[in-house]
């Protein structure tokens, strides 16, 4: 698959495990002997911060997408998604979860879902509406809603080829905890997934 | 952080943060001895090394009090044969810059190689300083890698380098080099090159830097930098690519290579014009640029930070009368403000190129996104802190003027606490009001300053106090760890970076021992007890025109919960009785726990997914609302004081 690399954004809220999420998408990718790039958000930022990952795949040199030019956006906080829209190329899809974080600050003004969803939806993007906490509760781990989508996201648009849901799943088992269970959490979003994208 | 991905085995190709992989560099080619003081976009450097010590047993490895002290140290042991690292954040070698420039005056006997981590883009820094000056301004070679995927070679260049020329070396990061994962392909690690051993040899015209003997070695130090300049235009590390007969000259300095090489795809020009990767921006390569500029027309410089190579260039050109064009961001083409990025750099080149180009259409969503700025998190002590502080103030009636620092409590500047009136730098706090306390009268400067802050560049400014009576509060902000850099120990802790037991230092008694005469020691998760201890302090300030010295003790919530799971105690968490509740709002309003979230009504719920079980809203509401759902271990109440960073 040499050639055009796939531009992936993920965002939500210091602490909902995002950035293991880009690690197990980007592992798979390079098992597979392709090239990544993951461009991170440490420090300050996670106390409770926004949090936008890149993710590369493929023959990609610079750590940073441009605006206008990613395949996919998976937010997993419905308004976070509302800040880095601008990220997504013309006709490229976003993964909206459900979940909303309000921020801790007194008299913030917080968007309805489906205020946000509207929004998004206006700007011309095909919106994918995810409940993924729910979900992985289902499994017993509410903690694994990043691996719902993970799967989910894989249904939406592959990743451009550079994995498929063995590499991902052999990723999950080297790279985080309580690996059976995530991998049934990220099989049921690629299931849920491919029924939403029909 | 463990950074397990250090000690991959050899031949194979990993996921590593760019960070891990310059601690896998220095591995590789072995090194004694590194040293650091925490800061972000540097910490994993040392983290992955500190993992790698206690794993191999070697090199040695410590976080030390500050970044002089790490520089000095790391210094000290390449004078000693060992080769060492030093690593920091920008604004950490201003800190350390005193040595540094002895450094490269005096030379080393082994290679040395100073790690500045930049932070273009302000993610976590209160400036965008760009260290690649220190290079020039201090006759110190620097390396720069061309994106974490360089970041390995790069460091072992570096190394090469500094043994070459006896002469200290800065690897030049940045945030999007140390916090980018890429693949790396590791390679073997000698055990023997490890060892932390050597000798000091006796040099005395070049290791004590009296008029006399810096006057000679200024001699070679000047002469030296010809000779690195010369060296670096040969480098495997520069390397140019396309067509030689290109009348347009793009040069793509460090992380600036990536971004340049990505701009002449999208303009569909790569491999269609000249592009020069530059991986040793200082000295800069100045044969090799005047090579490359000569005869063609215009020279483009894509580069992170300042126009460091493009203004030395410009000059070296003018020297040798090239006439090309020359433009970057010295003249407006890239903005020097912010971190680069593509939408940065295409439109610059495309209007230098004289090519038409636009930016590409994003979707345009009319609704915004709620601010979300980092906050303290929910159960960190420092809100009990912010809140007792604030009251017994309040009581105390005096005017207070907080010289805030830096670390978690400098969230205490958001509301509803804004109670940091200064953030300046590490040690600014007690810094600053020593001159308040002085000239403001009416006003009682509040030092507010964490532990791992106090003993990095607190202690001076205390001494400082006593000496010239400069009537302050000091409340130092002991949490068991340096929190804000992902929680490393320091030396109030009483653990090492080698996972070794040690003294634990005590602020109040460094307070004692400098003769400060109100000294007290608080639960930072009690605010009531604390409140009283504050409004005593504030009133021995007022009457006595005196400093005194308040230790607020309580681990960092993440830390503690860390620890109790390790030791297998469970917290409790807290939730609302809806009948008692009167909507009130003084929780989230006044108190502003994220985990306390308001309902339509004006009620509350507490989200049992973000309570720490930290007590600490329990004591604010005027009606006893809040109660644990089951009652906390008391083995948890004690984690809470006493937890500790591994
Ligand atoms: C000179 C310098 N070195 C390092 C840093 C990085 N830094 C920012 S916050 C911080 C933590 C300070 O720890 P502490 O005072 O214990 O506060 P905490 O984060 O634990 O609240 C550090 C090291 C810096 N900003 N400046
Ligand atoms: S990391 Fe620790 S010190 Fe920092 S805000 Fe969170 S609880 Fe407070």
């Amino acid at each position: 698959m040499a050639g055009k690399p796939f531009n992936l954004v993920i965002v939500g809220v210091g602490g909902q495990g995002i950035i293991t999420m880009a690690n197990v998408l980007a592992s798979a990718a390079v098992a597979k002997g392709h090239n990544a790039i993951v461009a991170e958000t440490h420090g300050l930022s996670q106390r409770g911060g926004t949090v936008i990952v890149h993710v590369r795949l493929g023959e990609a040199e610079a750590p940073l997408i441009m605006e206008g030019k990613a395949d996919l956006l998976i937010a997993l906080e419905a308004t976070e998604a509302l800040r880095y829209a601008s990220y997504l190329a013309r006709g490229a899809p976003a993964i909206v979860d459900s979940r909303l974080i309000r921020p801790p600050l007194p008299n913030v003004e917080m968007p309805s879902l489906e205020e946000v969803y509207r929004a998004l939806e206006e700007a011309g993007i095909r919106v994918f509406k995810t409940n993924a906490v729910e979900k992985a509760e289902e499994f017993g781990n509410p903690q694994g809603a990043n691996m719902y989508l993970l799967g989910y996201g894989l249904a939406v648009n592959g990743y451009g080829g550079y994995v498929d849901a063995s590499s991902i799943e052999e990723a999950i088992r080297q790279k985080v905890r309580n690996p059976e269970a995530n991998v049934k959490v990220f099989r049921a979003g690629y299931e849920d997934g491919l029924r939403a994208k029909q | 952080m463990a950074h397990r991905e250090v000690l991959s085995e050899p031949g194979k190709r990993i996921l590593m943060l760019g960070n891990v992989a310059i601690a896998r560099g220095a591995l590789e080619y072995g090194i004694g001895f590194a040293s650091a003081y925490p800061g972000t976009p540097s910490s994993e450097i040392v983290e992955a090394l500190s993992y790698a010590a206690r794993k191999l047993g070697r090199p040695y490895v410590e976080w030390s009090v500050n970044e002089k002290v790490a520089l000095e140290a790391a210094y000290g042991a390449a004078l000693t044969g060992v080769a060492s690292l030093a690593a920091m954040k920008h604004v950490g070698v201003n800190v350390a810059a005193d040595p540094l420039f002895s450094s490269a005056y005096t030379g080393v006997e082994a290679p040395f190689v100073v790690v500045s981590a930049d932070d273009p883009g302000m993610h976590s820094s209160q400036n965008e300083q760009d260290n690649r000056w220190y290079g020039v301004h201090a006759y110190i070679p620097v390396v720069e890698p061309a994106g974490a995927q360089e970041a390995k070679r790069a460091v072992i260049e570096a190394y090469h380098i500094s043994e070459r020329f006896h002469s200290p070396v800065i690897l030049r990061s940045t945030t999007r080099i140390g916090h980018t994962r890429v693949p790396v392909e590791t390679g073997e690690i000698d055990l023997e090159k490890l060892e932390p051993r050597g000798e000091f040899r006796k040099n005395i015209e070049r290791y004590t830097l009296i008029p006399a003997h810096a006057r000679k070695l200024r001699v070679e130090l000047v002469e030296k930098w010809e000779e690195i300049a010369e060296w670096f235009s040969k480098h495997p590390l520069n390397e140019a690519e396309g067509p030689e007969d290109s009348s347009v000259l793009v040069v793509g300095v460090g992380l600036g290579y990536t971004y340049a090489k990505e701009a002449l795809r999208e303009l569909d020009l790569d491999g269609k014009v000249r592009l020069l990767k530059i991986q040793t921006p200082v000295p800069p390569p100045s044969r090799l640029l005047l090579e490359e500029a000569e005869g063609r027309d215009k020279v483009f410089f894509v580069e992170e930070g300042e126009p460091v190579v493009e203004t030395l260039a410009k000059s070296a050109f003018y020297d040798a009368g090239i006439k090309a064009r020359v433009a970057g961001k010295s003249n407006g083409y890239i903005t020097k403000i912010g971190e680069l990025t593509l939408d940065k750099v295409l439109p610059g080149l495309a209007r230098f190129l004289g090519i038409e180009y636009s930016l590409p259409d994003k979707p345009k969503v009319t609704l915004n996104a709620p601010p979300r700025p980092p906050v303290l998190c929910p159960g960190c002590p420092y809100r009990a802190v912010f809140y007792a502080l604030r009251r017994a103030v309040g009581k105390a009636r005096v005017k207070p003027v907080y010289t805030g620092d830096i670390g978690c409590y400098s969230l205490g500047v958001l509301p509803p606490f804004e109670m940091q009136d200064t953030i300046v730098e590490m040690g600014g706090s007690i810094g600053l009001a020593n001159g308040m306390a002085h000239v403001a009268e009416d006003q009682v400067p509040i030092a507010i300053i964490g532990d791992s802050t106090f003993f990095h560049a607190g202690m001076p400014g205390l001494a400082n106090a006593v000496y010239n009576k400069a009537p302050m509060l000091v409340v130092v902000l002991d949490n068991r760890t340096t929190a804000m850099t992902g929680h490393q120990p320091h030396p109030g802790v009483g653990v090492t970076a080698m996972g070794e037991e040690t003294a634990e230092l005590d602020p109040r008694r460094v307070a004692e021992a400098y003769g400060i005469e109100y000294v007290a020691l608080t639960n930072a998760f009690d605010i009531k007890g604390q409140e009283k201890v504050f409004y005593e302090a504030l009133e021995y300030v007022k009457k006595e025109r005196k400093p005194a010295l308040v230790v607020a003790r309580g681990a960092c919530i993440l830390l503690a919960i860390a620890n109790a799971r390790r030791a297998g105690v469970k917290y409790t968490v807290y939730t609302v009785d809806e009948d008692k509740c009167i909507a009130c709002g003084l929780c989230y309003k006044a108190f502003n726990c994220p985990a306390i979230i308001p309902k339509e009504n004006g009620k509350v719920y507490i989200d049992p997914l973000l309570c720490t079980g930290c007590g600490e809203c329990a004591q604010i509401c005027p009606v006893n609302a809040f109660k644990p759902v089951e009652e906390p271990d008391p083995e948890w109440i004690k984690i809470m004081a006493t937890a500790k960073p591994r």
